[in-house]
């Protein structure tokens, strides 16, 4: 894993943890909406990378959120 | 403008709406309850002579010079000691008055030097103006008084490097004693002696100046009416003879002053009493370190270079600008638009940084623009949206009188916002409470006269816990204000978090394993808070500068509206700037996701007024933060940067990283005053103006919009902004001002909070706080008063997360780090000024338990090693310290804390956690192998060529 996916693995499961005291139906939408407000397109498109190659070391809930922020950009 | 003194009306304003009229000399006058006669008569134009008064101390009544007769009062009362009466009769000049006031200052001349027309107080000497007012033409007396003349006279204490004591001239009036005590609230200096043998003393017998408890806010130097205490600028350079009204370029506060010039030379800086922030106070950095502006460092000559090891090459501004945007463009062109951006200052102008974001979104075309809040305050900005709707402070400084409680959490005021600080120990000595949450035990948690109740001294790293056990404690003890909280917040938000912080995993008790603070005094800090009256928070980057520092802003912020202090004087929640424009530059539009007035980027209605404004389509996605530009740098997709007036290379997180980013780009350009340590890995070198030269507005933490003016001409021959525009329009966008005031007016017409600003009314209103609108025409000293930003409230549920930052067997102890009152910041102004007397360099803090344990003494040299790298650094035995936490400043280059500190940061904002990092520390002899590196690039990246001859 690059540095640079490492660091936004990190920054991702910090936003996770943050909303896990949030129901899930809450919090995976709040973590995709902080990761379209404060993310640059290009720190998406490597992370929607690294969710392409199975994600790893995303926490359960970082994941759903960055997965619905790929989504959504996708659909976009 | 000519020299312009604030009027002195020789007693405090007394702050009531009770009015008392009474006649003097005839006059009829209207003042308010409690105030003197001498107010009463010198606001209706009727000045009494006086000498141991003035109106920023309480009367004292010891000189009698004040006298007045009142009608069916017997004798001649002292004014500055007597209160208005309605009805009352004064007369302030009878042949009766005369006599005596004549008497009376005879007496003091005959004990006092008369050289006058070699004195530094010639011509600004209150004694020499009564003497004068009073008719004194003859000392019967002699002139040979016991102690002030030829050898009886004491000897003067020049210890200072910034005033002159001089004890012959005392006349023992107290000012200077009573402005220590009552003004800045340290109680150095003290009257000693009786009779003819009293003099003011700082401190004990054998202090001097300098080595006394004296913080050289300047005070006392102010309230002296003789030549006592004189600045050492005008004793070398002689009276002032024009006033420039202007703001101090160092923290925060944002204090106001009076630039008294001679010419284009600043002889002193005068705190005025007109300035909203600190009426007329100042701390030792605004009041004598503006030396830098003129120091022989200074570089006034745009500079280029090809590779960061070739000498700079002076060259003239069209050079220097267009080698920046050939380079700039030629980087866009073979790598993309998104391979440059830039950082704006939060020690620039409102205007200067909103051209710089606007040259980076317009002439860039792309967003990636950050600024230096992003390592200080950037989770204020998100957790006081995110809660409040707005990201700001919600009171004005003057609120802190209203206070009963008082919670600092985080912050270190008498040190870091000295002039707040004193008017927070003036309510503190008035009654009010404290509570202080701090790792170390700062000054105010016991000073003279003041005691804080409860000192919570939690781990670093524990803020989360602490504050949810403090909401703990008010929610299970019923002390919710329910009614405040059922009208103006969400209820659906609170009914969640009152069930959350209720659970007894969130008790003092519970939550203590992390905090480390002793349960019974975190329940008797949260009832003091909940139940004493107003309660304000005030914090510091004590609480943003962690991996959760923007759910701590949050949690105070869900305390704040649970107990219903919030939304009127006294109360708050109140976040003390670091730099003096750090409000400012956010405001302005500096992240990456926010145009000026804090709107996404992505809100086409915004962005859309901005296209239609500038001319130009704008990305509707948010850019680059900066340490996501550093990891771009390394990575090679991030190629070029602009620096307004930032050293980023001293003051951010992981040096090496940062350095290692500098070094790859391809063209840095660093606009700023000195070649500071960023500089060394620029390309460009684009000379700067310093406040003195400065034409525009500062927004201090209060969210007060203050007058910058020029009190010189630009030593480098161009405005900042100026300069900028000219690098947009190389860059092919044509950006074009004729004044700062111009810059003003886009702002107001874009920024829906700044509507009502203009360089007009500023000049003629003084100040005025965001938001200025319809809504609110004169501006905002308290927020949210009828109801939230938001609408409503909102409570967030603040889980407590550690921090990934852990101690081990290999790095046992955990670094904090902070600031100290003489330094500022990266120290490239203070280092170039006496204040480095005070701090000649940064050293390491240390209990004296884990001192011992390593077997180190005081002022040994000690090796200080992270994870990330180690520094060498003298070590200071502190019993302010906890056990198992150690401290350091980072005010000098060569102290290198930053080698130290980590990559981690807080989960919203990337604010880098400077707060905590696992170390351990070893007795050492020799630099760190990164200190002989940084001495070796200073040898190797400053070098200059010589300029041209004309």
């Amino acid at each position: 894993m690059s540095d640079n996916i490492k660091d936004l693995v990190r920054m991702a499961n910090q936003v996770a943890d943050f909303f896990q005291a949030y129901p899930e139906e809450e919090a995976v939408p709040d973590i995709a909406q902080h990761i379209r407000d404060f993310w640059t397109a290009a720190m998406r498109r490597e992370m929607a990378a690294h969710l392409a190659a199975g994600g790893a070391g995303l926490k359960p809930l970082a994941l759903a959120g960055l997965q619905l922020a790929d989504k959504d950009s996708k659909a976009a | 403008m000519a020299l312009q003194k604030n009027p002195d009306f020789g007693t405090p304003k007394r702050e009531t709406e009770t009015l008392v009229t009474l006649e003097i000399d005839g006059q009829v006058v209207t003042v308010p309850e409690g105030s003197s006669v001498m107010r009463a008569a010198a606001e209706a134009g009727q000045s009494v002579p006086k000498l141991c008064a003035t109106d920023t101390v309480e009367p004292w009544g010891s000189c009698r010079m004040c006298l007045v007769e009142i009608e069916g009062v017997r004798g001649t009362p002292a004014s500055c000691t007597t209160p208005v009466r309605d009805g009352m009769k004064v007369r302030t000049q009878t042949e009766r008055l005369e006599r005596i006031r004549r008497g009376v200052m005879e007496l003091y001349i005959s004990d006092h030097p008369l050289d006058c027309l070699t004195c530094g107080a010639n011509g600004d000497c209150e004694l020499q103006d009564t003497a004068g007012e009073v008719g004194l033409r003859d000392v019967r007396y002699g002139y040979d008084g016991d102690r002030h003349f030829g050898d009886k006279a004491e000897a003067k204490d020049t210890s200072n490097p910034y005033f002159t004591f001089e004890p012959a001239k005392c006349i023992v009036c107290s000012r200077c004693v009573r402005a220590c005590e009552e003004v800045q609230g340290t109680f150095a200096l003290t009257i000693q002696g009786r009779g003819f043998q009293s003099k003011v003393s700082p401190g004990m017998k054998a202090d001097d100046f300098f080595g006394s408890e004296c913080v050289s806010c300047g005070a006392c130097v102010q309230a002296c009416p003789t030549a006592t205490l004189t600045e050492n600028s005008v004793l070398e350079h002689g009276t002032p003879t024009r006033t420039v009204k202007t703001t101090c370029a160092y923290c925060g506060v944002g204090c106001s002053f009076n630039a008294e010039m001679q010419g284009d030379k600043v002889v002193r800086m005068v705190p005025d009493t007109e300035g909203g922030a600190n009426e007329g106070h100042s701390c030792v950095k605004g009041r004598f370190a503006w030396g830098y502006a003129t120091h022989k460092d200074r570089v006034t000559t745009p500079m280029i270079r090809e590779k960061i090891t070739d000498p700079w090459q002076p060259v003239d501004w069209d050079t220097a600008i267009d080698f920046a945007a050939n380079r700039f463009k030629a980087i866009q062109a073979k790598y993309g638009k998104g391979a440059i951006g830039g950082i704006t200052s939060s020690r620039c102008t409102n205007e200067e940084v909103y051209v710089v974001q606007k040259m980076i979104r317009a002439a860039f075309g792309n967003n990636n623009v950050d600024t230096c809040a992003r390592v200080c305050h950037s989770p204020t900005g998100y957790g006081l949206k995110t809660t409040f709707g707005t990201s700001a402070g919600t009171q004005n400084f003057k609120s802190v009188e209203q206070a009963d409680v008082i919670l600092v959490i985080g912050a270190n005021p008498t040190d870091g916002h000295p002039v707040f600080a004193s008017r927070m120990k003036k309510r503190l000595r008035e009654g009010a409470k404290l509570i202080v949450a701090d790792p170390r035990r700062i000054d105010l948690v016991r000073s003279p006269h003041i005691q804080a109740m409860h000192h919570l001294q939690l781990r670093p790293g524990g803020n989360v816990a602490l504050l949810n056990s403090l909401a703990h404690v008010v929610v299970t003890e019923g002390l919710v204000d329910e009614a405040f909280v059922k009208e103006r917040c969400e209820d659906k938000d609170f009914e969640r978090w009152r069930a959350f912080v209720a659970e007894d995993r969130n008790s003092p008790e519970a939550l203590a394993q992390y905090t480390g603070v002793d349960p019974q005094e975190v329940r008797g800090a949260a009832r003091l808070y909940a139940t004493g009256g107003n309660a304000a928070i005030f914090y510091g980057l004590g609480v943003t500068e962690h991996s959760q520092g923007s759910t701590t802003v949050m949690a105070m912020a869900n305390l704040a509206m649970a107990t219903g202090n919030i939304g009127r004087e006294g109360v708050g929640v109140n976040p003390l700037r670091g730099q003096n424009n750090v409000q400012g530059s956010c405001d302005m539009g500096s992240f990456p996701h926010e145009f000026p007035g804090y709107r996404h980027v992505s809100d086409d209605a915004v962005r859309g007024a901005f296209e239609a404004d500038w001319g130009v389509p704008l990305s509707s996605d948010p850019g680059l933060r900066i340490p996501n530009m550093f990891a771009a740098a390394v990575d090679g997709s991030y190629r070029g940067m602009f620096v307004q007036g930032e050293d980023i290379a001293q003051s951010d997180p992981n040096t090496r990283h940062v350095q290692e980013a500098l070094e790859s780009l391809e063209c840095l350009v660093v606009q700023d005053l000195f070649l500071n340590e960023t500089a060394a890995y620029a390309h460009v070198f684009l000379p700067g103006t310093s406040f003195l030269e400065k034409d525009g507005t500062f927004t201090n933490a209060e969210r007060r919009i203050n007058r910058v003016r020029p009190a010189m001409a630009e030593q480098n021959g161009m405005a900042e902004w100026e300069v900028v525009c000219r690098v947009a329009r190389a860059m092919g966008y044509d950006m074009h001002y004729n004044s700062a005031a111009e810059i003003m007016d886009e702002i107001a017409r874009l920024t829906p909070t700044f509507a009502g600003v203009s360089f007009d009314r500023l000049d003629n209103e003084g100040s005025l706080q965001w938001p200025v609108n319809d809504a609110a025409p004169n501006g905002t000293p308290t927020m949210h008063m009828n109801g939230f930003v938001r609408g409503k409230g909102r409570f967030m549920l603040t889980e407590y997360v550690p921090t990934e930052e852990r101690t081990s067997r290999s790095f046992p102890l955990i670094l904090t780090t902070g600031r100290i009152l003489s330094q500022y910041n990266v120290g490239a102004q203070t280092r170039r000024t006496e204040n480095s007397r005070w701090h000649e360099m940064d050293e390491l803090e240390m209990h004296p338990f884990d001192a011992e344990e390593r077997g180190l003494a005081d002022g040994e040299l000690i090796s200080i090693q992270s994870r990330m790298g180690a520094v060498t650094l003298p070590v200071k035995i502190s019993e302010r310290m906890p056990q198992g936490v150690v401290y350091t400043t980072f005010h000098h280059p060569v102290s290198g804390a930053n080698v130290i500190t980590t990559e981690f940061s807080d989960w919203a904002t990337n604010c880098p956690e400077y707060k905590v990092t696992a170390v351990q520390v070893a007795r050492s002899n020799q630099p760190s192998d990164w200190q002989q590196e940084l001495a070796d690039i200073h040898e190797t990246h400053y070098q200059r060529m010589a300029e041209p001859a004309e």
